[in-house]
């Protein structure tokens, strides 16, 4: 029994406007996300997964972006239509950002962040809406919530922070969490903590979680399935299971193997390239430039995905070659 | 073409105060007659008159020529105390960033009660214990501002000090005057650009309202400020008297102005489109 | 907390005995002798010392600042060497009407500084905003005593709607309508420069708030606009306060070109005819007088910035 798909991503394509021209920060990507799972994103720094996560939930990059183009669709709502959008972000959708210290506004107390976002969605009163964001703030592993309540952000450590972003992200019961990196600044217990919380919930409520991050072992514990970004492409998606023991995709190999994961499958080395990700109006493969195995058939023309079967889908001629 | 000429705003303010500035300073040359010469019986004569084109004043001297001389002094007043008290207090505040201890402790202690005194009690003050004349108008205006440009350079050097290469030099034994001239100076001029240019508009305004209180010069010497309180008392007969010269100075205000908006622009491109609420008296005393 | 006013009040102490000291000794710096204003051109040596004896003159100055210092403790200042009254009750009549003058001005300024300071804040290169800049510009850049006289000449000349000077009617009945009909024109003249300034700086206020991450993170709630309007102005308060306050401060001398202009009787034209007739008493009080107020505004406007902004609160 296969879920349905809740959230759609067709052909994304998100501009930022640089000197006199505009770069596509996220090119053509292309996402679902079923009932249920947990898909996660990886990717290095740069690749365009932050700018992909605000323009799922409508909003372009500031100051200068526009969403350009694709479709994005959450139970057959348009999100890149502010009305659609709006009714439901914040409300179906749960969004924590990366930065806990920088996401929190430092001048209203944590107990009103949360309270805020129940009443603007909920006909509530102020009362009940205390109670729950009280419930919010222990869930989330918060020792004493009637004090983290009346506290303000800047008295919490950042562990203590990123978890009062999760009560507010929470507080309307989402039933789609949007992640984007949001452990990253944690330390390995509370990062452990929260994602035990994650699994609780997708269990417990069958929340749909689609998680930014750099690391992979999060990406073990929490995922169903993992999608790997460059330069504001998709370069591999399968099950995390497939990806990690039989990535296909040198990028996706490089990836691995600078964590450390051990692969299964063996190939000519990965020399440690280093370079930055950018996006130059190349056509063809993004990493042409770095990979170890490049043909010049890469940057010739656009490379389609090549099903590799259950699911495993990548862009690279290697497959196509041997397959 | 480096962008600070491409600003449209330092262009035309730039082009203004240009204009205005060669015509004050070839006054001799191009100023129709006199300032001080009374054309008697052509009192308060309106705009257009034959031979006074903007007409004359209460004392019946034609006001262009007026406006043309009073200029030179106007100008020079406005600019040449914000020009003397950066160097000032650029050395001082060097010093006291530098040496520290008791020679910090002294000058910025003296800076804070400096600042105890609102700008304008401060000018009048020092105009009144100095006495007219443009060369004590200037030097009032000075020590009204040295403060400022004081604190300014101190905060900027001190902060600059902290750097590495600034240790590096020190061990290597530079001198003194080396370290603040070659490492340190150079750090902090882009802010005092800024602050020049954004002072000055508030200088002129400044110096023509002390000229206006009869604090800085001498009649009958010409100046903005002077023709404008002298114009008040025939502001029901001949209102163009105390205007026009007052339109001189309100676009000398503006094209500075503009040319320090530009030039803040320009020189801290974080802050783009941000314009500058250049009063010095933003910066708290205390 | 207790600390920290602590340490302000004994600073406050500290620049205020400075302050003392340098009107003491300015006031002595002017040239000419006010003795022999005082005296007239027909006295005699003899009669000259004794005015100087009656004032206390001829006591060494260090000893004359003692004395002054310690009367002025307790709330003496002495009285005008011209005008024989004391010299507290002088100047608490002008400090009314600057006052006066300083509120309105404020008032006006506030009124339209922050409200297109804030609206161009939301809408940069709007409409709205491309005007607030104008009226940023001009404000800035027009001298206040010119703009008084262009204002008597359209509005009290040419269309007689308002008093060109003075703070009363003669005729009139002194009361409430009768001081604000006078008040208007002179409050409209000293706000020019601090609705420039304030118009700006709640602009670039607002701007800086609304680039920061946490107003996308407030916007990835759901919240609807007006909600998150509140909570940037809310942010942008304390710098907005802070200006607002310096240019209150700024103002109580810078008034002193209104009150020329409009023959309006406040402090700042008081102090400017004591020390140039070296009535040194009513110089050293006046002096005295508006570096306390104007250490006081700067006092409150440090101490609204822990009020209204938590971080600084709790530090």
């Amino acid at each position: 029994m296969t879920n349905e798909i809740i959230y759609s991503i067709e052909n994304l394509r998100v501009e930022v406007g640089v000197g006199g021209g505009t770069i596509p920060i996220v090119d053509g990507v292309s996402l679902y996300i079923r009932q249920s799972e947990a898909l996660g994103l990886v990717g290095e720094s740069g690749a365009g997964k932050s700018i992909l996560a605000m323009a799922m939930i409508g909003m372009p990059p500031q100051p200068n972006g526009r969403i350009a183009g694709g479709r994005v669709s959450f139970h057959g709502l348009d999100m890149l239509n502010r009305r659609e959008a709006r009714a439901v972000v914040g409300k179906r959708i749960g969004f924590i950002f990366e930065d806990p210290a920088a996401s929190l506004d430092p001048c209203y107390t944590i107990g009103a962040q949360i309270i805020e976002t129940i009443v603007a969605h909920e006909d509530i009163h102020k009362a009940a809406a205390r109670e729950r964001a009280l419930e919010l703030l222990s869930l989330v592993g918060i020792a004493d919530p009637p004090s983290a309540y009346t506290a303000y952000p800047h008295q919490f450590s950042g562990g203590m922070q990123q978890r009062a972003m999760f009560a507010i992200a929470l507080s309307c019961r989402p039933e789609f969490l949007i992640g984007d990196n949001p452990t990253s600044a944690l330390d390995v217990t509370i990062q452990a903590q929260i994602l035990r919380l994650i699994n609780d919930l997708r269990k417990r409520l069958g929340l749909t979680v689609f998680w930014i991050t750099n690391n992979f072992g999060v990406v073990a514990k929490l995922c169903d399935r993992v999608a790997v970004m460059y330069a504001g492409t998709i370069l591999e998606i399968g099950k995390v299971r497939d990806v990690l023991r039989n990535p296909v995709h040198p990028y996706t190999r490089r990836l691995l193997a600078s964590s450390g994961i051990p692969s299964a499958r063996s190939g000519p080395s990965l020399a440690a390239r280093a370079g930055a990700v950018s996006a130059n109006g190349e056509v063809g493969c993004r990493f042409a430039t770095q990979c170890p195995t490049v043909m010049t058939t890469c940057s010739a023309a656009p490379i389609a995905m090549s099903d590799l079967g259950a699911g495993h889908l990548t862009r690279c001629l290697l497959v196509s070659k041997a397959s | 073409m480096p962008i600070i000429l491409r600003d449209g705003r330092i262009i035309f303010g730039g082009c203004v105060v240009a204009v205005i500035g060669l015509l004050t300073l070839a006054a001799p040359l191009v100023s129709p007659y006199d300032p001080l010469q009374v054309f008697s019986g052509l009192r308060n004569a309106p705009l257009g008159t034959a031979g006074h084109l903007l007409g004359t004043d209460q004392a019946g001297r034609d006001i262009l020529s007026r406006v043309l001389w009073g200029g030179r002094v106007s100008l020079v007043i406005g600019t040449v105390p914000v020009a003397v008290s950066l160097a000032i207090g650029t050395c001082l505040g060097l010093i006291a960033a530098y040496y520290g201890r008791w020679v910090e402790f002294l000058i910025l202690r003296l800076m804070e009660i400096l600042f105890a005194f609102p700008l304008i009690l401060l000018a009048i003050l020092a105009a009144a214990v100095l006495g007219k004349g443009m060369l004590n108008a200037m030097t009032a205006m000075t020590i009204v501002v040295i403060p400022y440009v004081i604190r300014a350079v101190h905060a900027a050097a001190k902060s600059t000090m902290g750097m590495t290469y600034v240790e590096a030099a020190i061990i290597r034994g530079a001198g003194p005057w080396r370290i603040m001239l070659s490492e340190i100076l150079p750090n902090i001029v882009s802010s005092l650009v800024v602050f020049a240019t954004s002072v000055m508009p508030i200088f002129i305004i400044f110096s023509a309202g002390l000229s206006y209180l009869g604090l800085a010069i001498e009649p009958p010497t010409p100046d903005w400020g002077i023709m404008i309180a002298e114009g008040q008392q025939v502001i029901q007969t001949a209102p163009h008297v105390p205007t026009v010269p007052g339109i001189v100075l309100l676009l000398v205000a503006i094209s500075m102005n503009l040319i320090g908006d530009g030039v803040q622009d320009a020189l801290n491109p974080s802050s783009r489109r941000r314009p500058v609420g250049a009063d010095p008296q933003l910066s708290r005393p205390i | 907390m207790a600390r920290y006013l602590l340490r302000r009040a004994a600073y406050f102490l500290f620049i205020l005995v400075g302050v003392s000291i340098v009107i003491f000794t300015t006031m002595r710096l002017v040239p000419g002798d006010p003795i022999v204003y005082l005296a007239g051109p027909f006295a005699t040596a003899k009669q000259r010392a004794a005015i100087r004896e009656s004032y206390g003159l001829d006591k060494p100055v260090v000893v004359q600042y003692g004395r002054w210092l310690a009367k002025a403790a307790q709330g003496d200042l002495g009285r005008s060497m011209q005008l024989h009254v004391p010299v507290t009750e002088l100047l608490f009549g002008k400090l009314r009407n600057t006052l006066l003058l300083v509120a309105g001005s404020m008032f006006i300024a506030i009124l339209v500084g922050w409200s297109l300071g804030i609206l161009s804040g939301f809408r940069p290169n709007g409409l709205i905003d491309r005007i607030g800049l104008v009226v940023a510009l001009a404000g800035i850049s027009l001298p206040a005593f010119w703009f008084g006289m262009l204002l008597i000449i359209a509005f009290a000349i040419n269309l007689p709607w308002f008093p060109a000077n003075g703070i009363v009617s003669e005729r009139g009945d002194g009361g409430v309508f009768d001081v604000l009909w006078h008040l208007f024109l002179p409050a409209v003249a000293t706000a020019a420069l601090p609705c420039g300034v304030m118009l700006r700086m709640t602009r670039t206020a607002v701007l800086e708030i609304r680039r920061m991450t946490f107003v996308r993170a407030l916007a990835a709630k759901g919240l609807p606009g007006r909600a998150l309007a509140v909570h940037v102005i809310w942010n942008a308060l304390p710098n907005i306060l802070n200006v607002t306050g310096m240019q209150a401060g700024f103002l109580l001398t810078a008034a002193i070109f209104s009150e020329v202009v409009f023959s309006w009787p406040g402090l700042g034209l008081q102090i400017y005819a004591a020390v140039t007739s070296q009535d040194y008493t009513v110089a050293q009080g006046a002096v005295l007088f508006i570096c306390i107020l104007f250490l006081l505004f700067n006092v409150v406007v440090d101490v609204l910035r822990p009020i209204f902004d938590p971080r600084i609160r709790m530090a």
